[in-house]
């Protein structure tokens, strides 16, 4: 006569996940002044506005995004990065008959196996929803960085024309339309 | 007094597999279309052990006259200016080159080649055992290039482009990048070859060709929906001209580019929007470190022209009497001509499209 026995298999996950993201490109800085002479205003300006020099780079870390910028290329890299802890757990029962199927050593280790990958799968999906929401907030951090190092390329150009200016005469007078961000110098030769 | 009508030659005879031979061979020169040749080439044809040498003179006949009409036809009757040595000279190919320098040798290889197409299935042999691709000569060279571009647009490319000899053919990887795997095109100097006589004469005359062809690649990427597909469209097309470009220059031969320039004309008039680049690319769910790479794949040609930017400076520092004044003087012929100043001001404004830190 078959016997019926029950199995109960309980599996967790703990693992921490992490999304990343990053862009890198590069600056569109004339070169006016002599290269150094170009990365030294560009490095002064960026520092101005909260960027730390880190060896031959400069770096801005925000909340959820890092901005560095090597002045010497120009070249800006931004990358989010985010981590969430996941803790996983579910339970499952299962009956069999100890004259029918595999056996209920082998029941359970399926049992476990089975759990074990399920869970897995919900941990790639949460990582996947991190990965998409790390790429919002990368998306978020470059709206804002667009517009902040449009004006470092323009103030650091306009303070290279003067200088440059400067090298060239005697400088009579500069003007600037902040709105528009023209620029005119009069030079006397 | 009789008169005798003068004696024509006797007709050649040649047996079946010899006609089916020169019809593959009328259909890679282009004198039949190749539709006409298709049932040849996919069915399995009995190999004679050799060919008679009718046929033989019948294949010379073919090629000699043949290669010379695509070459000429494909676009060595425009007058253009080229460079020979330090001198610009200008007319039609027959013109600009001496007739010894014009010969291109076809080795018993280009036979092996034609035999391998009419007798064998392509993919139940993926390469002809006889062809040794260290021994071709330019024309044999050619020869594969032709075949290749007659087949590209059928199902049988995808089985000749395994094949050693199609997959070193810088000719063909030049005209169609797609179908080249980056290892076999990256490394310029294996250019070398082509950027001297009599190859170099071929490229000098199809230079249009190569505009167009180009032209369409970048066209057909607006249709592009699958991110990978543009990536390795993107990767080699950047094997191919960055291989390629180094080597004009190394060989001093930047007259060459010219299809670049001719292509960048016509692609980057004020109508272009990068939408002509990316409009289908479907980047839902990437990251943005995958979006950049479709992006910039998509935009390889935009990125290259940008890059030869320099070459105007390069063209400017060279004084009458330096080394390469009459290239320079040629360049700055052909930026002119071409309008090339404002197609590179019309590729940055949209790289900046395509850049996640530039304002548009």
């Amino acid at each position: 006569m078959s016997r019926a026995y029950r199995i109960a298999v309980r599996e967790g996950v703990q693992r921490v996940i992490r999304g990343e993201d990053c862009v890198s490109s590069q600056l569109e800085l004339l070169e006016i002044l002599p290269r150094e002479e170009m990365a030294a205003l560009l490095e002064r300006e960026l520092i101005a506005r909260g960027f730390a020099k880190e060896g031959d780079v400069v770096v801005r870390k925000g909340e959820n995004e890092t901005v560095v910028v090597d002045p010497k290329t120009g070249e800006v890299s931004v990358s989010s990065q985010l981590s969430e802890e996941v803790n996983v757990e579910s339970e499952r029962v299962r009956t069999g008959y100890d004259d029918m199927g595999p056996g209920r050593e082998e029941t359970e280790r399926r049992e476990r196996e089975s759990l074990r990958e399920e869970l897995n799968k919900e941990v790639e999906r949460r990582e996947e929803a991190l990965n998409r929401k790390t790429t919002d907030e990368l998306e978020k951090a470059l709206g804002n960085l667009r517009s902040e190092l449009d004006q470092v390329v323009n103030r650091v150009t306009g303070e290279a024309l003067k200088q440059k200016a400067a090298r060239l005469g005697n400088v009579k007078r500069v003007s600037q339309d902040n709105e528009t961000g023209d620029m005119e110098i009069i030079v006397e030769v | 007094m009789t008169h005798q009508a003068p004696t024509e030659p006797p007709m050649p005879m040649v047996s079946r597999f010899e006609a089916d031979l020169l019809h593959v061979l009328d259909g890679i020169l282009g004198r039949a279309p190749i539709s006409q040749t298709l049932s040849i080439l996919v069915r399995r044809n009995r190999r004679p052990r050799c060919l008679s040498p009718a046929a033989v003179r019948l294949v010379e006949d073919r090629l000699r006259k043949g290669v010379m009409a695509i070459i000429a036809r494909g676009g060595g009757w425009h007058r253009e200016r080229h460079l020979r040595g330090d001198a610009i000279v200008e007319g039609r190919l027959w013109e600009r080159a001496k007739p010894d320098s014009l010969g291109l040798t076809f080795s018993p290889q280009t036979i092996h080649w034609l035999l391998w197409l009419t007798a064998d299935q392509p993919d139940s042999d993926p390469t002809p055992p006889e062809l040794d691709p260290d021994e071709l000569t330019l024309g044999d060279e050619l020869v594969i290039f032709l075949t290749f571009r007659a087949l590209e647009r059928t199902s049988l490319v995808e089985r000749i482009r395994r094949t050693q000899a199609v997959r070193h053919n810088l000719l063909a990887a030049l005209m169609f990048p797609e179908h080249f795997e980056v290892r076999d095109v990256s490394d310029p100097s294996a250019w070398k070859r082509w950027l001297e006589a009599p190859a170099i004469h071929m490229l000098e005359a199809w230079q249009r060709p190569l505009a167009d062809r180009w032209i369409a690649m970048e066209r057909s990427k607006a249709q592009i929906i699958r991110p990978e597909r543009m990536r390795e469209l993107g990767e080699r097309q950047q094997a191919v001209l960055s291989a390629f470009t180094k080597a004009c220059q190394a060989a001093g031969r930047r007259d060459v580019l010219r299809f670049l320039w001719m292509a960048g004309q016509r692609l980057l008039d004020d109508s272009a929007t990068i939408q002509n680049w990316i409009g289908s690319l479907d980047v839902q769910g990437l990251r943005m470190a995958e979006r950049m790479e479709c992006y910039r794949a998509a935009g390889v040609m935009l990125y290259h022209w940008d890059g030869l930017a320099s070459q105007r400076a390069w063209a400017e520092s060279l004084g009458y009497f330096d080394d390469g004044y009459q290239a320079s003087q040629l360049l700055k012929a052909d930026w002119e001509r071409f309008g090339v100043e404002r197609s590179l001001d019309r590729a940055r404004q949209l790289i900046r499209r395509l850049e996640p830190i530039s304002s548009p």
